[in-house]
């Protein structure tokens, strides 16, 4: 292997993380304010298939950004009310979320399988600039990609900042931790959970139009293949911040890419497709020993419906 | 005017039974409106589900075919759900022991049926078990979340069969030629390890009795025996487990080794019952559509019984819609979840009541 597959190993490595990386930092932000949102591979392909019908139709991709923002957005609507507000059980919520988008989405793109974007209506790499794009190994995976690679890094840095420099970040997270203490100091519980779980959808769902208008520009069914499950994983592994997450991303990115490489030396396909999801058990069994060492783990409050005054 | 939510501290049955009914009749009616949008008729798309699973013989034995394996892995599922540990891969639990099952059958083509089908159902449990045991211990001992573990589980068992049948497993009249689009199959196993079917139906009946053994005999194992008590003990409250000294990673264990054989048991009924050799489609969701029925049914035989009879129905009918209304398989996903979601919203009403003041 020559530098040139290095290179090319990490730029689609770089590239598959950035959907995973979008997925994860919403469900970061739900988690932290303690609702479990399992429903993250339905919110994606929803997106995905709201964005990808969007773009087609207008031939505008960012348009289809921001429908399937706002599809992803009222998915994650749906958990809210039922763990918010109804006290449900968010393990089985979650998953019936993903079945439902799973479901929903098929039907949706039933008439557009097989379409390809044109090519205005897709994101393409983009060198930023020549000189840059020329640096050994990391020029292209760093400099040549679509905008919403660059965005979703400036969406986690702006998350992590707000999650641990500002006021708003002490909110979210002491809602996640103890929900009673948050409410007695007078905040409104149920509105930053609603928030956060809104800010996941959106998120979960922009990731969903990565793939559709940017990744492999056209519709096809159950395309999102995990990736909403590995960004749960993903967000473990990012102990719930959100610049180890872009950490955790480009990680899992580049053992995919570097799958797809191997490919051409000869190695089975299908068994390299599998790798993705063992590496994700491995990687969380050996962060677990980490987060027990440090004793770092979930808001302490995750997947526990708040009702004033009851234990 | 105040709402006032107090939680309810009896649920009469009959209110339970009709929040129950209440909440799937407004999910029919939630995805009648996503028909509609559709362009198809909703009536005309339910009556050809309910004509079709229940309405005909041949409907009724399929839908009794589709019950088998959706009773065994939901049997199993609701099990260890009691324990508090989700497991959301049954599906690669029902894989690894069909693939079990094929490696007896294809090890011993020339052995009798008295020998080889309780082999078959024998090594496929246990292989169902073994792909169940890990997220188990890694729970117990690591604090790895279940729910992924479970599940990237079933992906890598998915990818690794995918290449069997691809390669190793191919069968053999097609070896030395690259083959695309649907020529990826194994050999039919002999006749021998085929599981004996009743009259003219596809019901084989071995599995049928198992997974009525299975539901009534998580019910007796939950209720009447000492590990029972434990997993309810453990999953109700994890703190009072440890401090009256039962072990997690045992309880924890056991129910999966229960959950993950009776899924291997699915797996392999669906193999020799069914399929007889392996192709990419050999996984049709059972694992994934048992977790409902597990959830709705719990470990309760009439329970389960009722929940996997008509989500097989829905199953068998399904097939139908796909083909005269042209639509997506992904059809019977929209409809679980939506049926989820109310059921879900409905067992508010049974856990709270709700009363309006001036």
């Amino acid at each position: 292997m020559d530098l040139s597959v290095v290179e090319n190993i990490l730029w689609v490595g770089f590239r598959s993380a950035t959907p995973l990386l979008l997925a994860s930092l919403g469900e970061i932000y739900a988690e932290r304010s303690g609702i479990l949102n399992l429903g993250v591979e339905g919110m994606m392909i929803m997106g995905a298939v709201s964005a990808f019908i969007t773009a087609l139709t207008t031939g505008n991709p960012w348009l289809g950004v921001a429908v399937a923002t706002a599809v992803g957005l009222l998915m994650s609507l749906i958990h809210g009310v039922i763990s918010i507000h109804l006290r449900g059980n968010q393990v089985v919520s979650g998953l019936a979320l993903t079945m439902f988008g799973l479901g929903l989405s098929s039907v949706i793109g039933r008439k557009y399988v097989g379409y390809q974007l044109p090519v205005k209506a897709r994101f393409l790499p983009k060198p930023l600039s020549e000189g840059l794009v020329k640096l050994p190994l990391v020029g292209k995976a760093l400099f040549d990609q679509e905008p919403l690679f660059y965005l979703s890094i400036v969406i986690a840095v702006v998350l992590w900042f707000v999650l641990y420099r500002t006021k708003v970040g002490i909110v979210i997270r002491s809602t996640g931790e103890n929900p009673a203490a948050a409410d007695a100091l007078g905040i409104n519980v149920y509105l930053v959970r609603y928030a956060c779980t809104a800010l996941g959808g959106a998120l979960a769902g922009m990731a969903g139009a990565y793939l559709s208008v940017a990744y492999s520009p056209a519709w096809i069914e159950n395309m999102t293949a995990g990736r909403g499950w590995i960004a749960l994983a993903l967000t473990i592994f990012a102990l719930w911040n959100p610049l180890r997450a872009i950490f955790g991303a480009y990680l899992f990115g580049v053992v995919e890419a570097g799958g797809y490489t191997l490919q051409a030396y000869g190695y089975s396909q299908w068994l390299l497709n599998g790798v993705p999801y063992l590496l994700t058990v491995i990687v969380l069994t050996a962060g677990a020993t980490e987060t027990m060492r440090r004793r770092m783990g979930a808001p302490a409050a995750l997947g526990v419906p708040y009702v004033r005054g009851e234990k | 005017m105040r709402v006032i939510v107090r939680k309810r501290v009896v649920v009469p049955r009959r209110f339970a039974l009709a929040v129950r009914i209440g909440s799937v009749v407004l999910a029919l009616l939630a995805v009648a409106v996503i028909f509609y949008a559709y362009g198809v008729n909703p009536l005309d798309v339910y009556r050809s589900i309910f004509f079709n699973a229940f309405g005909t013989k041949v409907g009724l034995t399929e839908t009794i075919v589709r019950m088998m394996p959706l009773l065994l892995v939901s049997a199993g599922l609701a099990l260890v759900f009691k324990t508090g540990f989700w497991n959301i891969g049954a599906e690669g639990q029902l894989l690894v022991g069909a693939m079990a099952a094929y490696v007896v059958a294809r090890t011993f083509p020339d052995a009798s049926s008295i020998a080889l089908i309780p082999s078959m159902f024998l090594v496929g449990f246990a292989a169902g078990a073994a792909w169940g045991i890990p997220p188990a211990v890694l729970k117990a001992k690591l604090n790895v979340n279940d729910v992924i573990s479970t599940l990237m589980l079933y992906y890598v068992i998915y990818w690794v069969f995918q290449h069997l049948i691809h390669g190793p497993w191919k069968a053999r009249e097609r070896v030395g030629q690259l083959t695309y689009g649907g020529f990826a199959h194994t050999e039919i196993i002999s006749k021998n390890a085929w599981l004996p079917v009743i009259g003219e139906t596809r019901i084989h009946w071995p599995t049928l009795i198992l997974s009525i053994l299975a539901a009534v005999g998580v019910y007796v194992f939950l209720n009447y025996t000492t590990a029972g008590y434990e997993m309810k003990v453990v999953g109700d409250n994890p703190e009072a487990a440890r401090a009256a000294g039962i072990s997690y990673l045992r309880t924890v264990t056991l129910a999966m080794i229960i959950s993950g054989g009776l899924a291997g048991l699915a797996g392999v009924g669906e193999f020799a019952g069914i399929q007889h050799r392996f192709t990419p489609e050999f996984l049709s969701g059972y694992g994934f559509t048992g977790i409902i029925t597990a959830w709705l049914g719990g470990v309760n035989p009439i329970g389960l019984l009722i929940a996997n009879f008509l989500f097989g129905g829905l199953l068998v009918g399904g097939q139908y819609i796909m083909i005269d209304y042209k639509l997506p398989i992904g059809v019977v996903d929209m409809f679980n979840g939506a049926v989820l979601f109310f059921v879900l919203a409905g067992d508010f009403l049974l856990r709270y009541r709700i009363q309006l003041r001036r």
